[in-house]
């Protein structure tokens, strides 16, 4: 509870917050209510998925159960394994889970790791019950981990990281203030215990526009290419936490958490598609030829339809979870942290070989959140990454050559945390720029930085 | 006679008074004043495993500014009330405090809540910012090596802060966090970032019960 708060101003505030969020949403329930629907209750698995492992190292993966609603004893846990297949073997192997900090430790050994990486599946029995399989599909469509055998070392220029010194913009690219206007977005919060909450995310279109989403108005508003306000869409859903725009300028957007439902909507904002999604914790969406695709977990995206209105079941979207979806052209690539303060980088060079880097950081600086891999026509690629220690934080923006060395690797000041969906603060806009979104209480940016070789 | 008169008088009035003030004292009642009627007592032991699971039963409920009193029923029975307006759930530091069973006052032993308790307890955020020497909760360092789940990582602003569980460790300064957030979204499990924002510190409570208990622990 806050301390040093007056009761009038407490009352004031509380209303107005209050009225603001009730009239506009209502829907805490949206963040934690049951998993269940047409498809039943189902423990939501919440597991931190591999996607890129050290060959011949001991891989280790951590898993937990949750079961929403009343029906905890589906998570009475008798056994937990992970099942690993490694490239080019015969059969599965089976490696016995341990509880461990609440939830279940598989330690992979590396005798298992080859150099062209391995699949696994975790499986959970439950006491008088069914076993949980995850992905559904257990090892019809187990998660399939690639190695860095192969890709090139390289680490940070200059042996450290100035957190206190960030490069600055290349320009504001918009403003934008709180407010009930039309071209003005929503923010509650800041005051006390309740941490404050402007957009929720956005995005930028094939032609460079830029789509906010304003879940507090419950719309997406439309930017031309310089940041001016073109329109707002008025949304179906009340929580719309993430916004994707696909290639011919279509929507998706995505309300928040566990039994989430996603979007389709037309370039009018017209619904063209309602999704459920009860598999995981969900807070990102994107668009991709193949359809909407959202994240469900680190490394976990489920698809949602099978063609455009129709949904998949709960089981086929588990069963299809991906580690890395294309993008809107169709272009996979990927980013992971890596044990000993490294992170990887993979990305798909215009000829379709697979091009990748791992990033040796500097002592007492991690990795943090992954924004975004984007492959070059050049052949090489641009990230952008999260950075911290225990004092600072940052987003690294690094370009990469086709080779795989560092063309540009700048530090610039970590972006908004009012905004739900973190990893869709930073944004890729064709050809070379990163767009950084930042908010305060005195209003809402978005930053454009060149990262040209 | 007179005095009679006076007694009956007195009584009139009294009744009066009474039957102006009922529809008063009804308008003054809350959601939390008429559902929270949750017992507590002093324990022996707390595991962190019965701290998470009493922490996540909580997911899907409400939120509420100075609150304390959870309805596990999955949903925010109140979710269109001011912050602070006597409806369902906890604050971030009041969720702390009952998930941790600290006691109302002083630094030793347990002290359970039931969810339907609604007592938020002392601590602020600040408390548990920079916590005082007397507190059952310390600072820690905030790497993955240093922290356990149910321990938690906290932020102060001038004119906010949070406190929040950490249910499950993650990867890339991320976790399942388990907290209190805000009106808005209520009582939630997500992946969230904290840890790796240079706002945030880590805090943990002191003396849990060890999990092995009352087994013989290796």
């Amino acid at each position: 509870m806050g301390v040093g708060r007056s009761p009038k101003r407490l009352l004031v505030s509380g209303i107005a917050a209050g009225l603001a969020i009730g009239a506009a949403v209502g829907a805490s329930t949206l963040t934690g209510a049951s998993s269940g629907g047409p498809d039943g209750p189902r423990p939501v698995v919440l597991h931190v998925a591999r996607v890129l492992a050290d060959a011949d190292e001991d891989l280790s993966l951590t898993a937990g159960l949750f079961c929403p609603g009343a029906d905890a004893s589906a998570c009475d846990v008798s056994s937990a394994t992970a099942h690993v297949l490694s490239s080019g073997s015969e059969g599965w192997t089976d490696v016995d889970g341990v509880t461990d900090d609440g939830g279940y430790r598989f330690v992979v050994p590396g005798r298992l790791v080859p150099d062209d990486g391995l699949s696994y599946w975790l499986e959970f029995g439950i006491e008088g019950g069914d076993a949980v399989r995850f992905p559904d599909g257990g090892a019809d469509t187990p998660f399939r981990v690639v190695t860095t055998a192969g890709l090139r070392d390289v680490s940070w220029p200059g042996g450290s990281v100035d957190f206190e010194h960030p490069r600055a913009s290349d320009s504001t690219v918009t403003r934008l203030e709180y407010g009930d206007e039309t071209s003005q977005v929503g923010r509650v919060g800041g005051v006390g215990d309740e941490q404050p909450l402007g957009p929720s995310s956005f995005d930028v279109g094939p032609e460079g526009a830029i789509f906010v989403a304003d879940w507090i108005h419950q719309r997406v508003m439309v930017l031309s290419a310089r940041g001016r306000f073109r329109r707002a869409l008025p949304l179906p859903t009340r929580r719309p936490v993430d916004v994707a725009i696909g290639q011919q300028g279509e929507l998706a957007v995505t309300s928040l958490g566990l039994g989430a439902t996603a979007f389709e909507l037309a370039s009018d904002g017209r619904a063209v598609g309602r999704y459920r999604v009860p598999t995981g914790v969900v807070e990102r969406i994107s668009l991709t030829p193949d359809g909407p695709f959202v994240w469900t977990g680190p490394s976990q995206w489920a698809p949602v339809r099978s063609r455009a209105g129709v949904a998949l079941p709960a089981q086929a979207q588990s069963r299809n979870l991906a580690a890395a979806v294309p993008g809107r052209d169709g272009a996979v690539a990927l980013s992971q942290e890596l044990p000993g303060r490294r992170v990887a980088f993979v990305w798909a060079r215009p000829d379709a070989s697979r091009a990748g880097v791992v990033l040796q950081l500097p002592p007492g600086v991690q990795a943090g959140v992954d924004y975004f891999v984007r492959g070059l026509p050049d052949g090489g690629a641009i990230a952008a990454r999260g950075l911290w220690s225990e004092s600072g934080s940052a987003v690294a923006l690094l370009r990469f050559a086709a080779d795989g060395s560092i063309v540009v690797a700048d530090v610039i000041a970590p972006p908004t945390q009012e905004m739900d969906a973190a990893s869709s603060t930073v944004r890729f806009r064709a050809p070379d720029e990163a767009l950084v979104a930042y908010g305060d209480e005195h209003g809402f940016r978005i930053e454009r930085f060149e990262v040209k070789g | 006679m007179e005095r009679i008169e006076r007694k009956v008088l007195a009584i009139a009035w009294l009744g009066v008074l009474v039957a102006a003030l009922l529809p008063a004292q009804s308008a003054l009642a809350t959601w939390a004043s008429e559902n929270c009627h949750g017992d507590d007592w002093s324990r022996q032991t707390w595991k962190r495993s019965q701290a998470d699971d009493y922490a996540m039963r909580a997911v899907g409920e409400g939120y509420e500014f100075g609150g304390g009193c959870y309805r596990l029923n999955g949903y925010d029975d109140t979710p269109g009330l001011p912050t602070d307006g006597g409806g369902e759930g906890a604050d971030c530091s009041g969720f702390t405090f009952k998930t941790w069973a600290l006691p109302m006052s002083g630094a030793n032993g347990f002290h359970f809540w039931e969810h339907e308790k609604n007592v938020h307890g002392p601590y602020s955020t600040w408390a548990y910012y920079d916590p005082a020497p007397s507190y059952p909760f310390r600072s820690i360092g905030k790497t993955y090596a240093a922290t356990v789940y149910m321990d938690a990582l906290v932020e102060r602003h001038s004119s906010f802060g949070h406190v929040a569980l950490i249910h499950q460790e993650g990867s890339a300064g991320s976790d399942y966090i388990v907290h209190a957030r805000n009106n808005t979204m209520g009582t939630e499990l997500r992946y969230l970032p904290y840890r790796g924002d240079p706002d945030f510190k880590a805090v943990a409570r002191e003396a849990w019960t060890a999990e092995c208990f009352p087994s013989r622990c290796n």
